[in-house]
């Protein structure tokens, strides 16, 4: 049953046994694998079946540090959630994401790959991907379509290449609809805002564990009502699970959760550098299909990046990070030249081959806009770069760098003291990095630029000098919030369990990637449903 | 007459076979001394060009030449030919008689090897092979003085 929360009889509490908070992909996720069971399931989502200004308005917050997109434009509240503007981009994480490194005392899940790698199999087909076969080139290379692609003959012992396979995208709302539908045990509930986590009757706000009885809920006309639901999952999101948790005072004084401070810190994003390098190709017309396009093959599209072998990560203690190449038919002497300008200018000097620099920029102008306005409006696309034939040979490549950052407990969420059309505090964002991301990046670039000149594709323009950290102003978060709620075995370290399960309360659980510890360098959403499914078969023994 | 004219063949000989040793010694040093000397007499600029030639773009070669050049280094006191040649596995002696493809697959082995073992040079942001570092600055003295 779907049913808006303004249709409801709201005389007394509504009882559940299995309440979900948040009909994203975790959400959702979670509430299928309990359809047609015994199980009564309630499934709230604070938006409708689509897209509402007033609902959207709700994801509005504050946020400081490096830059990030408006909070209420990198996440939708609607049925289905964000996956409503998803890009697609699946890959497991790496094995070694989930270990701990001596070298990052922060590191390491309480659980392995092994422990996801049979959800990750589930996983692929929710996230409607043909195959786990995800770096199975020969795999790729049998099906129509994929005779062209081609790894390159990198050092395995510095960079591999990664393929990501592109989901269609899966929009989990519209994906899942009929299932949550027709399924008599489950309700789904929409236009269903939860205000905070009510603490059960009978638990003391002192103890070291304690019980929730459910949820205290607003109908879009402010009418509240209760749901009392013997487990809560909260499945929110990266920044909305922070909220809700630090809200429910009533749980505990400083947030459900948060006895020991850790509700909203270490906050991850994967940073993102557009456009950071450029790889001048030693032979123009050089083409990489497998690196250059998203090749349509075996139902699916995949599309390779570049990333760090284990033991370039622990030599040069890095973090994970992916290389991306995005092909040009256009030279980049005129942006070469803009920035030789600008670095002399900020030395208080002008450049002795100040008139070939000017030429090179008029040549290039179309290059240059492109790269400006893309830095400027924070977007992918722009209007310009449309000029050159596409039968033109490819000169170069743009290389954009995603890094996985280390976590950073003053990298958090908090609340503000600005409130939303239901009182609610709004949350504030203060993304920061740690040195540590500085040199991977750094450490990403130069390692690409001695993997291309060795293997003579090219060479590679690298702007990041200098061991301290100096930011470019092009940089911005993947909308990949994560963190805030991490998971670790001890409650003095993480918030939530190796089940997902809060350290403190017994029957309040978190689906999503506000539990990640580690954000390695993938898109989260494939490792977002993965754990969801691990979480479902947790509760599903838990509830029978 | 036999006698004496075979006196004198053998005579003649003798005096040829010495003509001969001396002049063949004579020559065997002097050319010797003349290869030696010629690595030294032969103009710089002919191993230069044979060097440089194997570049494409002269005027970029020039460019990050001239940008090197223009920060703190210690290359206008180094033989950067001795170096260069050095890195190819030439002598001034078998650079003359290579040919320009030869010299051309030697550079590119070279430079993926530079890049391999990270002899990696920054120049003006650009990640280049230490050896094709130098042959730019070896342009830039070259053409630009």
């Amino acid at each position: 049953m779907i049913i808006d929360s303004r249709k409801l009889n709201l005389e007394h509490p509504l009882e559940t046994d299995l309440l979900i908070i948040g009909a994203g992909p975790a959400g959702i996720t979670v509430a299928k694998q309990f359809a047609n069971t015994s199980i009564r399931v309630t499934l709230l989502e604070s938006g409708g079946e689509s897209y509402d200004y007033a609902a959207q308005d709700l994801n509005r917050g504050i946020t400081t540090g490096l830059p990030v997109e408006p909070l209420d434009a990198s996440r939708l509240r609607l049925f289905g959630g964000t996956s409503n503007h998803w890009a697609g981009w699946c890959r497991p994480f790496e094995a070694e994401d989930f270990e701990s490194r001596e070298d990052w005392p922060e590191s390491g899940w309480p659980i392995s790959r092994e422990d996801l790698n049979k959800y990750y199999n589930t996983a692929t087909k929710l996230c409607q991907l043909p195959t786990n076969k995800f770096d199975d080139l020969n795999y790729w290379r049998s099906q129509p379509g994929g005779s062209k692609l081609n790894k390159l003959n990198l050092n395995k012992k510095r960079l591999l290449t990664s393929i990501f396979q592109i989901s269609p995208p899966t929009r989990f709302g519209e994906a899942y609809h009929k299932e949550l539908k027709q399924a008599d045990n489950i309700r789904v509930i929409l236009n269903a805002t939860v205000l905070e986590l009510l603490r059960s009757n009978n638990s003391s706000i002192n103890t070291s564990t304690k019980t929730i009885s459910g949820a205290r809920v607003t109908t879009p006309d402010k009418l509240k009502f209760t749901v009392n639901a013997r487990i809560t999952v909260l499945a929110v999101g990266g920044v909305e699970t922070s909220r809700l948790l630090l809200l429910s005072t009533n749980v505990h004084p400083d947030g459900a959760g948060n006895e020991n401070d850790l509700v909203g810190r270490y906050f991850m994003d994967h940073p993102w550098l557009r456009s950071i390098s450029y790889l001048r190709f030693q032979k123009p017309g050089t083409n990489w299909p497998l690196y250059f396009d998203k090749t349509k093959v075996a139902d699916t599209k995949i599309f390779a990046t570049l990333t760090p072998s284990p033991e370039l990560k622990k030599h040069e203690h890095i973090g994970g990070f992916r290389l991306w190449l995005r092909p040009s038919r256009v030279s980049s002497a005129g942006l070469d030249s803009a920035r030789t300008i600008i670095n002399d200018l900020k030395q208080g000097q002008l450049s002795d081959d100040l008139t070939e620099h000017i030429t090179n920029i008029f040549s290039d102008v179309d290059t240059l806009a492109d790269v400006t306005y893309k830095s400027l409006f924070q977007t992918r696309q722009s209007p310009f770069l449309h000029t050159k034939k596409t039968n033109d040979p490819y000169l170069g490549a743009f290389i954009d760098l995603n890094i996985e950052q280390r976590p950073n407990p003053d990298s958090r969420l908090t609340l503000d003291t600005s409130i939303d059309i239901f009182e609610q505090q709004k949350i504030k964002l203060d993304w920061r990095l740690h040195d540590t991301d500085w040199h991977t990046a750094k450490t990403a670039l130069n390692i690409a630029a001695q993997e291309f000149g060795r293997i003579g594709a090219g060479r590679v323009h690298v702007p990041l000098e200098g061991n301290t950290p100096d930011w470019p102003a092009l940089i911005t978060s993947s909308n990949h919030h994560m963190g805030g709620a991490r998971m670790a075995s001890s409650p003095n370290q993480g918030v939530v369990n190796s089940n997902c399960r809060v350290h403190s309360v017994a029957n309040l659980y978190i689906a999503g990637s506000a539990v990640f510890p580690t954000s390695g360098y993938a898109n989260p959403t494939l490792t977002i449903v993965a754990l969801s499914l691990k979480l479902a078969d947790h509760l599903l023994e838990a509830l029978s | 007459m036999k006698l004496i004219k075979n006196k004198k063949i053998g005579h003649s000989l003798k005096i040829n076979r010495r003509v001969f040793l001396y002049t063949s010694i004579s020559l065997a040093l002097s050319g010797s001394v003349a290869l030696l000397d010629s690595s030294r007499t032969v103009p710089l600029i002919s191993t230069e060009e044979k060097l440089l030639s194997i570049l494409n773009d002269k005027s970029s070669a020039i460019i990050i030449g001239k940008a090197i050049l223009n920060k703190p280094n210690n290359l206008e006191e180094t033989n950067l030919i001795n170096l260069i040649l050095d890195l190819f596995d030439l002598s001034y002696a078998s650079i003359n008689t290579i040919s320009k493809s030869d010299l051309a697959t030697r550079f590119c082995f070279q430079v993926q090897n530079d890049f391999d073992k990270d002899n990696i040079v920054s120049v003006l942001g650009w990640r280049l092979g230490l050896t094709e570092t130098l042959l730019c600055v070896l342009a830039a003295k070259t053409y630009e003085g």
